[in-house]
């Protein structure tokens, strides 16, 4: 296999792998999101996590 | 395409209607509407900048340049951009998190004053004008429905208004986010896909000749800086700095912008890669039309549905954020500081929500006008890069504050240089079918040159580089800063 073509294999893979990873980082973020409004401390206007 | 692939394309378009109606509801002020309320968080930034930053002029310019010259399109077209963004992500998103800004020309006058903000704001507002995302919807819809171009332009442009006018950014960021995925997803498959039917690379490499494989291709040296220099718009990008504004921490924006970097770096490449396919299964048509034929070619039904809700979702992903960014040049930097009375801020989100259907308006009526993309695209980054791009910098960056007339005179003569370049080459040059744009060639001592209407930027930098020192050296300090008015 030439270096163009890992190249392409490459970019592919992570075109798929690494789109359908933020889209389950981004479900993830939204269900956390829904907890935190579920919590009282939200109303009291708490920082986000700041990992985040 | 068939009557599932039609389905899927409608069940898309209802759905992100309907997610801008169920943002809509919550959205409280003007600040929720346009910057998320400060609150985005990684995950959603990464969505957000991927997807509002690959619009058709990428898949489709990107393509087009792979189709008629080879790998040159990723390694000069591209890649500039991604070193941009490294510059973008450590030295300035850090300087602009420490203030309290909503937009691009808010830095403007917040270091300048009303006169640069007014300048800024202008070449902001035709920056973020759609067209090429409108254009391309308009193309799509004409090659796959059979849609009259300017019914296509005008239907995708009235569903992104609707859904922006709805829900904001925060509706933005969420559809972003199904738009993206839908993008990336469909592109990867159809790449294996076109390029299994193909011989793969190595079968790319026997069709086609050497020079699709040399990274400079043939392009002139001076159009190669030209397409490096464009990337400088990244410094002062306005989706950019929105997107800055409404993180939720710079941390927050360095992930982002590392994770988008490796997205960015392989969603161009399989687009370069599938122009190259296209040229190398003999497919007759125009550059820019040659990854869609070629893909709805090789892609079966229900796929290739998918595909082509992720094409459009890939343009609407573009119109509505820079829409939301037109509109708010419009209204919150244009208008609201030439008022008397200050706007409530229900007056502002109304006001700026009908601006952003004026945008939508005015973009419609330029993509009805202009046909060619990647030439386009330099316009539009030449006028935002002469006004904005060395007084937004230098106020960044200077060690002294810089004066009110540098700014001003920095940002006019930048512009009024571009203008008048891109003028002067129009009424003199002709129109070049080999390279679609337009050349000038003169005789001067002896020597032929060709100037080509994309070099604007390599004049209008310096003059606004200049007007900025010869500003400073006669201007004196601004004396405030009118933080109040925001």
């Amino acid at each position: 296999m030439s270096g163009w073509a890992l190249a392409t294999e490459v970019a592919i893979w992570t075109l798929i792998l690494g789109s359908a990873a933020v889209f389950g980082w981004f479900l993830a973020e939204v269900a956390r999101l829904a907890r935190r409004r579920d919590r009282p401390s939200a109303d009291r206007g708490e920082p986000d996590d700041p990992a985040q | 395409m068939t009557g599932f692939d039609f389905a899927i394309l409608a069940a898309y378009v209802a759905g992100i209607l309907f997610l801008g109606w169920a943002v809509s509801r919550r959205i409280e002020s003007f600040r929720d509407w346009f910057v998320a309320g400060g609150r985005m968080t990684a995950p959603l930034l990464v969505c957000t900048l991927v997807s509002t930053y690959y619009g058709l002029d990428v898949l489709f310019g990107g393509s087009e340049v792979g189709y008629v010259e080879g790998v040159v399109g990723w390694f000069y077209y591209l890649r500039p951009y991604y070193l941009a963004i490294i510059v973008a992500a450590l030295l300035v998103a850090r300087r602009l998190k420490r203030h309290d800004f909503l937009s691009l020309p808010d830095v403007a006058a917040h270091y300048y004053g009303r006169g640069t903000q007014v300048v800024v704001a202008g070449a902001s507002f035709l920056y973020a004008l759609p067209l090429l995302a409108v254009m391309g919807i308009g193309v799509l819809l004409d090659v796959v429905l059979g849609l009259p171009f300017a019914w296509g332009v005008v239907l995708g442009a009235a569903v992104s208004i609707v859904y922006t006018l709805m829900g904001g950014l925060i509706a933005d960021a969420l559809t972003d986010t199904v738009q993206f995925t839908l993008m990336c997803v469909t592109l990867g498959i159809a790449a294996i896909l076109a390029l299994d039917a193909h011989g793969g690379v190595d079968g790319l490499q026997r069709a086609l000749p050497a020079s699709y494989f040399d990274p400079r291709g043939s392009y002139p040296g001076w159009i190669l800086v030209v397409f490096g220099l464009s990337a400088l718009s990244v410094l002062v990008e306005p989706a950019f700095y929105q997107r800055i504004f409404a993180a939720v921490s710079y941390r927050a924006v360095l992930v982002a912008l590392g994770i988008g970097l490796a997205l960015w770096a392989a969603f161009d490449w399989v687009v370069t890669v599938l122009g190259m396919t296209a040229a190398a299964a003999g497919i007759e048509t125009e550059p820019r039309y040659a990854l869609l034929t070629l893909v709805v070619e090789v892609l079966p039904p229900g796929l290739t549905g998918l595909f082509v809700a992720g094409v459009v979702a890939t343009a609407m992903s573009t119109i509505d954020s820079y829409l939301l960014i037109a509109g708010g040049n419009l209204s919150y930097d244009l208008y609201r500081p030439l008022r008397r009375r200050r706007f409530t801020d229900a007056e502002q989100l109304r006001h700026t929500r009908a601006m952003v259907v004026v945008a939508g308006g005015v973009s419609v009526l330029f993509a009805l006008f202009f046909r060619s993309m990647v030439s386009a695209w330099i316009f539009m980054t030449t006028v935002l890069i002469a006004a904005a791009l060395i007084p937004i910098i230098a106020a960044l960056y200077l060690p002294v504050r810089p004066s009110a007339r540098a700014g001003l005179w920095s940002s006019l003569a930048g512009l009024l240089s571009a203008t008048l370049f891109y003028a002067v080459v129009n009424v003199f040059g002709d129109v070049s079918e080999e390279w679609g744009t337009t050349i000038w060639t003169f005789s001067a001592g002896g020597l032929t040159l060709d100037l080509w209407q994309d070099y604007a930027v390599l004049v209008a930098l310096p003059v606004s580089g200049l007007a900025f020192v010869v500003g400073q050296i006669t201007g004196t300090r601004y004396p405030s800063v009118d933080r109040g008015a925001r």
